[in-house]
């Protein structure tokens, strides 16, 4: 395989349990302590706590401003993430082409908790007590609408949904269609706000959620002998991508570059990962392929670490096979939990950040992996590291595998 | 004199984030920028704030918010002196 042209990143925005704004989330994710609180709209569930975004609904509104009315909050936080992401990469929506800027927001589930409600609605009032606003506010997509309205973003938008990896084929997608010449600017990420009463339940159910009821902070555990599953999470996390030419053109040195994306499916089950990790394993190497890369060029992993048993075994066993040398490890869900389709587009942020500071967030509830996992893992404080080249995971249910590779431009 | 206006202008405010200064009675829907899924919204909380259920032909685009007080009195009169 040829490598292929990389991609700039010129701007970022995450809007995370962290924080609110870039700066925020890297301090909060540096810091390396675990964000998850009891939460009040879990109470009396088994699991009964997740990671929130510290911000209410009408500090939200405030901040979006006159059309938050019809807005879930995922496109809430869609709005504020992307605006960070496109002043940050110095674009002015009043002054550019809209018709060649796209938007690709990646969200697994959107707005189920109003969804729910206007169910119970439905059951205990009837249909007239069912809100117009009950389609609008739970599509997946209006995320990626209502940034594209916000932005005056007029070319193609879509709202790839692969689970816990929405995010990251949202960046791989952007960066395909720069390169098909399709846009000139891509909004992309991830964006998810999908913690309710039945999504907690239901993963529960599956045996998918950590249950740490008396220790929420340090439930979410990456890596660890002792991990007993994920933690329930919302945020958004958008970067701006454009050509390298282009940027260059307008005087924007990109912060990094997307230098090779990576995508396969298992093709196994639809919610446990392929055991053996092959089709994992074969985004891994594409992505390297694609970024010019051998794999002992890789100098960081940005794992999906979710700190459920399976994941962290399966991706552990990956890393450890495919980049023996062992790269430094990190895994933001210790941290912020887990996103899930916003995921992808928060942790590909936090490896820009890493690549430019030259610094490797600790793993947060971690004193040492598993004693079976040969891995690198940042534990306690950040690592002062000299990352020229990086990769960030990102796994979904229905076997979505999605490798991105970064490099310091 | 009914409370119907003050709740009128707190959802424009409180809900639709509609500022203060723009609302005044002689103002129709439509100025305040609210569009049809608005409309909807708006009837369906009102209906629930003030019990009593807002006809689509009161509450348009053209309609004043002195327009829609007065309608909704109407109803709320009715429905106190209804059996």
């Amino acid at each position: 395989m040829t490598p292929r042209a990389p991609v700039a990143i010129t701007g970022l925005g995450l809007i995370t349990p962290g924080g609110e704004g870039t700066a925020a989330t890297w301090e909060a994710v540096c810091a390396g302590t675990g964000t998850a609180a009891p939460d009040p709209a879990l109470t009396g569930l088994p699991v009964d706590f997740s990671c929130r975004v510290p911000l209410t609904d009408d500090e939200l509104d405030r901040r979006v401003g006159r059309r938050s009315w019809r807005m879930g909050r995922p496109a809430k936080l869609a709005v504020l993430a992307a605006r960070e992401a496109v002043r940050d990469a110095g674009h002015r929506p009043a002054d550019w082409d809209g018709a060649r800027v796209a938007t690709l927001l990646g969200c697994g589930i959107g707005c189920v908790d109003k969804w729910e409600e206007q169910a119970r609605r439905l059951d205990g009032r009837g249909p007239e007590f069912v809100s117009p606003l009950a389609i609008p506010l739970a599509l997946p997509n209006l995320g990626a609408g209502e940034v594209a309205i916000d932005l005056g973003a007029r070319g193609v938008s879509l709202a790839p949904a692969t689970a816990c990896a929405s995010g990251a084929t949202a960046l791989a997608l952007a960066r395909d269609l720069l390169a098909a010449d399709v846009c000139d600017v891509a909004v992309a990420g991830g964006v998810e706000a999908g913690i309710s009463r039945l999504s907690t339940t239901g993963f529960w159910r599956m045996g998918a959620l950590s249950g740490r009821t008396a220790e929420p902070a340090g439930a979410s555990r990456p890596f660890a002998a002792d991990r007993d599953g994920f933690v329930m999470a919302e945020g958004a996390g958008v970067l701006v991508l454009e050509r390298v030419a282009d940027a260059a053109a307008r005087g924007r040195p990109p912060r990094a570059l997307l230098a090779g994306c990576g995508a396969t499916t298992d093709a196994h089950h639809p919610t446990a990962p392929s055991p053996d990790g092959r089709e994992a394993e074969a985004a891994l190497r594409t992505a390297l392929a694609e970024a010019g890369l051998d794999p002992h060029d890789v100098d960081h992993v940005n794992a999906h670490g979710t700190s459920t048993a399976l994941n962290d075994a399966v991706e552990a066993e990956l890393v450890s096979r495919v980049l023996p040398h062992r790269p430094s490890v990190t895994a933001a869900k210790g941290v912020l939990g887990h996103a899930l389709g916003a995921a992808g587009g928060i942790e590909a942020a936090l490896t820009v950040l890493t690549l430019e500071h030259r610094r490797v967030p600790p793993i947060a509830n971690l004193t040492a992996p598993a004693p079976e996992f040969d891995l690198d893992c940042v534990v306690k404080a950040p690592r002062r590291q000299d990352v020229r080249a990086a990769v960030s995971h990102s796994l979904g249910f229905g076997g979505h595998n999605v490798v991105l590779a970064l490099t310091r431009p | 004199m009914t409370d119907t206006y003050d709740v009128i202008h707190s959802v424009l405010t409180t809900t639709f984030k509609i500022p203060e200064d723009l609302i005044s009675p002689d103002r129709t829907l439509e100025q305040l920028e609210m569009d049809s899924l608005a409309l909807a919204e708006f009837a369906l909380i009102l209906q629930e704030r003030l019990e009593v259920r807002v006809e689509e032909e009161h509450a348009t685009r053209a309609t004043t918010l002195a327009q829609v007080t007065e309608h909704l009195d109407t109803l709320r009169a009715r429905s106190v002196t209804a059996p």
